[in-house]
């Protein structure tokens, strides 16, 4: 589909008068989506300034890799970097939930519910990342040596993530005076982070933990089995509840996949004993769930609180069902829930997209799951990319999961790279 | 469902990614004149996040802890996690109101404006009489307000 755009044959005659070698774009285009993703997580955002003296717009350094990115791509070996059948079903519907995104955008300008255009162009373009994101991974990681590289970058994002997490531990940067939590993530070169470090951290642990309770190679087992333990600390002092539950929920459903139920048992037991008896503070925390599930004043519970704001984003939606108030028509922190803001943001046709483009990719994962070999390195990483997918479900309940790039990037890198071997070909075999 | 066959020839024609190209086009294009040229009021069809802006305070320290009011030094304050200023003192002066003689303490809130018109600093309603707390890892001021006014300055979010 992107192979057959006009624009992308006008642009690749320019870049192979730059770049003759399709090989070299090639590695050039998977270089500069490596970097995006490191960027993405750990490059500071730069202010460029603000639109309408109230909202910020930040330009972060991704923004300009991904940019090079694609123009660099339009240049690459076409036939070479073929996506597979279901990636390319997979990019036709995120391209529809686009495109009913920006049908939102006109609604809600026709409305009068957006005021502030350049902020909901700037929110369509973000998402145009991410599905480009996705479509270079989905192509680049045909190649086997591209495939391993890209796996790699996700194994040490997870890994310098936590090590960052285990220095911040030790040499704070602030003063929280007790009862108050030192939240890891929340200061430079991070951005109040905690909750979206603490969703991309779940899901890297959920990738690896399905590794761990698949592969046959034990001593994957065990590397991955102990790198799961390691980022489990971090993730503790995120203190991001959300992210927790996102991670015991994925763990909890992993027992119904086809997995070595005594690795998950171990693994779990051994979460489960590091987060209760050593001094982690994750129990207080957790604990306090129950007062605030129990509090109805939303400036003192956040739940409470998010309660409140969906409710208030509802009111006269029946006005704006079909499509709603207009990706960006409200600050991403007014929802503190993906599903809300999809729902009221892009309305019944952008919903229909969204979960079709979501529930899509876990049909075609547990296909992927049940056709790939038992116990191979294949069925792992499918099995651990699906309790990565239950990771993104609940955390998006009540976080702004797939807007987020530090968790949306990743996300659609390891989608991308997983979705680009065609259905019935096992890299193993 | 169509895959890319290998070898197969593909000629110009417009796909569905072109489509999306033009779509953003478009709008970029709408945005800016919807911006500059002809802006768009807001309806008040929904309800949207408040404005993050500056208010100063004059706050009335409580009775209980008016020994505070000579240890509180003007710059006494504390920083988000973005690093903005969330509170600040500007300066405390001991006066007479209504005959009593009170500590009064002038600070500057990162406080937000509600599409009702209520101005809040958190949890707390802004308004003549209510009740503030200003906590950071030195102190915690506990006080009602006296009276406030949004400052220009407004914050980005």
């Amino acid at each position: 589909m992107v192979e057959e755009s006009f624009l992308v044959q006008c642009m690749s005659k320019i870049v192979g008068f730059l770049v003759p070698s399709a090989c070299r774009t090639q590695r050039i285009v998977a270089w500069l989506l490596t970097l995006t993703v490191f960027a993405a997580v750990f490059m500071p955002r730069i202010m460029l300034g603000s639109a309408g003296g109230h909202y910020s717009i930040d330009l972060r350094v991704e923004d300009l890799l991904l940019f090079l990115a694609f123009l660099f791509s339009c240049g690459m070996d076409r036939p070479a970097c073929r996506a597979s059948r279901e990636a390319l079903w997979v990019e036709r519907v995120f391209i529809g939930f686009l495109l009913a995104a920006i049908v939102s955008v006109f609604y809600g300008l026709y409305l009068g519910t957006i005021d502030k255009p350049l902020v909901s162009l700037l929110y369509v373009v973000k998402w145009c990342e991410y599905l480009l994101v996705f479509l270079l991974a989905a192509r680049l990681a045909r190649e086997t040596t591209h495939r391993r590289l890209f796996l790699q970058v996700f194994g040490v994002l997870g890994i310098l993530a936590v090590i960052y997490g285990f220095f911040e531990y030790f040499r704070p940067q602030d003063m929280a005076v007790y009862p108050n939590y030192y939240r890891l993530f929340e200061r430079p070169p991070f951005h109040g982070d905690a909750n979206h470090m603490g969703g991309l951290l779940s899901l890297w642990m959920a990738l690896l933990a399905g590794v761990c309770f698949n592969t046959r190679q034990k001593k994957w087992a065990v590397f991955t089995g102990a790198l799961v333990v390691a980022a489990f600390f971090p993730l503790i002092w995120t203190f991001s509840r959300k992210s927790y539950f996102a991670l015991a929920g994925a763990l909890s459903l992993a027992v119904f996949l086809p997995i070595k139920r005594r690795r998950w048992l171990w693994l779990g037991a051994l979460l489960v004993c590091a987060g209760l008896l050593l001094p982690t503070r994750l129990v207080s925390r957790v604990m306090d769930l129950g007062e605030v599930l129990s509090e109805t004043d939303p400036y003192h519970s956040s739940w409470a609180g998010n309660l409140d704001m969906w409710r208030r984003s509802f009111i006269h939606f029946d006005k704006l069902a079909m499509f709603g108030a207009g990706l960006g028509a409200r600050h991403r922190l007014f929802y503190e829930s993906q599903y809300v803001l999809v729902i009221t943001e892009t309305g019944v046709v952008g919903t229909i997209f969204y979960t079709v483009l979501l529930g899509g990719l876990a049909w075609l994962g547990l296909k992927r799951i049940q056709r790939a070999k038992a116990q191979s390195m294949n069925r792992a990483l499918w099995v651990g990319w699906l309790l990565g997918w239950v990771v993104v479900m609940l955390h998006g309940v009540t976080c702004v999961s797939l807007t987020i790039s530090k968790i949306a990037i990743p996300w659609w890198f390891l989608t991308g790279i997983l979705f680009a071997q065609p259905e019935f070909e096992d890299p193993e075999a | 469902m169509e895959s890319v066959e290998p070898g197969k020839k593909h000629g110009r024609k417009f796909s569905m990614f072109d489509g999306l190209l033009a779509a953003v086009l478009l709008l970029a294009l709408f945005a800016v004149y919807a911006t500059f040229i002809r802006p768009v009021h807001f309806s008040g069809l929904i309800e949207r996040e408040g404005v993050s802006q500056y208010a100063g305070v004059d706050l009335i320290l409580a009775e209980d802890l008016a020994w505070l009011g000579e240890k509180i030094k003007a710059g006494e304050g504390t920083k988000n996690v973005y690093g903005q200023t969330d509170w600040q003192v500007s300066s405390v002066e001991n006066t007479l109101i209504a005959g009593r003689s009170v500590w009064l303490l002038h600070a500057k809130l990162l406080a937000t404006k509600e599409t009702s018109g209520l101005v809040r600093y958190g949890k707390y309603t802004l308004v003549t009489g209510g009740k503030l707390f200003l906590i950071n890892d030195n102190v915690f001021i506990e006080g009602r307000i006296l009276n406030y006014k949004l400052l220009e300055e407004k914050i980005s979010i």
